[in-house]
């Protein structure tokens, strides 16, 4: 019961404070929607030239394709593969689509990432209508992975926003409760260490879950941001992401001393978690850096975020990851109790 | 019966001694002072007597438990020299979030909160946002919360200070009228003319104790009358070893 008044008096203090509601609400959205414009330069017309095959069983197949692939914006082109290597060479198709062993390889030209991702995502439109088990192989004639870095940026930055805005949102009011002494006096209160952190779960936890629900919407059915998984999933990565982000600024409010001095843990918490993310390759990296990356809540949750999004994954396959992420909040939460039985007998 | 003992009190912050060879008795019902320059240790006492303070050494019993203790909690009522209110909230959810805590059965809650603040005469604030109340006001909020569970033991820090000398007078009725009903009242102060209204009291210099006995008694020692007196007298004491 002491656990539900008190999520209910932080529900209540930000009712009243609309200008920290727009930041977590608003503000995520209109730089998800920015970043939005600056990524897709709307619908591109593209390209595909496919192969022609010997075996009929296989031309079926690519036929099956070729007929679902029923968009404005898709031009279709029955080459051979000689042609199809010419024409991608001279950049009159975007890419050309074979099948070899019952994988279908798309060849991209690989220089014009928009013009890349467009043939990636109708290519896999039409696969979605027939055989959705199907391997697909991505391979580039220009450069590599342009395409993989491109379209993994969307998920990664659905989960930094959910992150980042609650990381500020429970340090800021946390470490104002230590300020004003309210806390001094909830923790003299019989209440127990562990109702007054679940308490703030609770309570940061009913806006981290409506910042949720509402980027993870807005950025799947406004932004069409690329997802062939269960907005459901999404949407329960995207809250517990939000909630080790909540136990995470809870805790390290305890070591700061005020407001400016939470804004500090951005550059040092923050902004690293972004280097793990995938935002950037990181197989070619020493040990040490990608052992540092297993130390961060976003690392995890960045990497399901993509696997559902972009790989289409249950959540069960992310079993792992899924367990490691909750895990982090579980271990915030103790490190928090910790700490607030120090404050109280130090 | 002794509602707080303390025995052998030393606290330490990083090797600097705050407090040293505290032995204090405050006996049931008394209102009790201590008296001390800013920096002796008042509010390090207190905060060991509330319990978010542990001793280096030494033992502090509140209604014969070892503090820190939680079993008490629910019999001690604080407040600290800060006035420790939600701002954006409203006097009474204010009271109401903190009468929560306090194992107030929800029934009874809303009676009790206005009961509250008609004694501390808040009742015209009941539904305004903290931000917008006086200084007055915030402190007598802040005794509200202290006292709204009735608590055998009432701990205030400073509680008079910035306070205008009407409502000092007011709130001094209440502390007498919560004495006739049982209840034990320490508080801390600097302002030497509250003393004279408290039964007992204990002189603070520098962490230590100077003096402690019945506020009659302590008059009695000094030529003056005034009770400033003893710490210049100590202080000699101290020059002279």
């Amino acid at each position: 019961m002491k656990i539900i008044n008190l999520a209910i008096r932080i529900i209540q203090q930000f009712k009243r404070d609309p200008r920290t509601l727009v930041l977590i609400f608003i503000v995520p959205i209109v730089v998800l929607w920015l970043f939005s414009i600056i990524l897709s330069n709307g619908n591109k017309n593209v390209s595909i030239g496919f192969i022609n095959h010997d075996d009929p069983i296989v031309q079926l197949k690519i036929d099956r394709i070729k007929d679902n692939l029923t968009f404005e914006t898709v031009s279709i082109y029955n080459v051979t593969q000689e042609e199809a290597e010419i024409m991608l060479g001279e950049n009159e198709l975007d890419a050309y689509v074979k099948m070899d062993n019952d994988q279908l390889i798309i060849k991209l030209e690989g220089s014009d990432t928009s013009g890349n991702k467009e043939v990636i995502t109708k290519v896999q439109e039409a696969l979605k209508q027939l055989n959705p088990l199907m391997d697909i192989e991505i391979q580039y004639l220009y450069g590599t992975d342009s395409l993989d870095l491109f379209d993994t940026i969307g998920p990664i930055f659905l989960g930094f926003f959910a992150f980042f805005f609650i990381f500020i949102l429970s340090g800021i009011s946390f470490v104002r409760e230590r300020l004003t002494m309210t806390l001094e006096r909830v923790l003299i209160s019989p209440i127990k260490r562990i109702e007054i952190v679940l308490g703030y779960v609770l309570g940061f936890g009913f806006f981290a879950l409506i910042q949720s629900i509402l980027i993870t919407f807005f950025t799947v059915h406004f932004l069409d941001m690329y997802n062939v998984g269960r907005f459901v999933d999404v949407l329960i990565i995207t809250c517990l992401i939000a909630l080790s982000a909540l136990t995470l600024g809870t805790f390290l409010s305890a070591f700061a001393h005020n407001e400016f001095q939470v804004m500090q843990f951005i550059p040092v918490v923050i902004v690293p978690q972004m280097f793990f993310t995938g935002l950037f390759p990181v197989d070619n990296l020493p040990l040490w850096f990608t052992i540092l990356g297993k130390l961060f809540p976003l690392t995890y949750g960045a990497d399901i975020l993509r696997n559902i999004m972009f790989k289409g994954q249950s959540l069960y396959s992310n079993l792992f990851n899924i367990s490691i992420l909750f895990l982090f909040s579980i271990i915030f939460i103790f490190l928090n109790m910790i700490v607030l039985k120090k404050q109280g007998s130090r | 019966m002794d509602i707080v003992n303390i025995k052998q009190l030393m606290k330490k912050y990083n090797q600097k001694i705050v407090l040293k060879d505290i032995e204090l008795k405050i006996k049931t019902g008394d209102i009790f002072g201590l008296l001390g320059p800013s920096g002796s240790g008042k509010t390090t006492i207190i905060k060991h007597i509330v319990g978010i303070e542990k001793a280096t050494s030494g033992k502090v019993y509140v209604l014969d438990r070892l503090m820190p203790s939680h079993h008490v909690a629910l019999d001690i009522g604080y407040m600290g020299q800060n006035d420790a209110l939600y701002e954006e909230l409203t006097g009474y959810e204010n009271l109401r979030f903190f009468a929560s805590l306090y194992d107030i059965k929800q029934k009874e809650i809303k009676s009790k909160i206005i009961q509250t603040f008609k004694i501390l005469d808040l009742k015209n604030a009941l539904h305004k946002k903290v931000s917008q109340y006086s200084g007055g006001m915030k402190k007598r909020l802040s005794l509200a919360i202290a006292i709204i569970h009735q608590p055998k033991l009432l701990i205030l820090d400073e509680p008079t200070v910035g306070i205008d000398p009407v409502l000092r007078q007011s709130i001094w009725q209440k502390f007498n009228e919560m004495r006739k009903r049982g209840t034990t009242i320490i508080m801390t102060t600097h302002v030497m003319d509250e003393i004279d209204k408290c039964d007992k009291a204990a002189l603070l210099r520098s962490g230590q104790i100077v003096a402690c006995d019945t506020v009659s008694h302590l008059k009695d020692k000094t030529k003056s009358g005034r009770i400033e007196e003893l710490f210049f007298a100590k202080e000699n004491v101290y020059e002279n070893h």
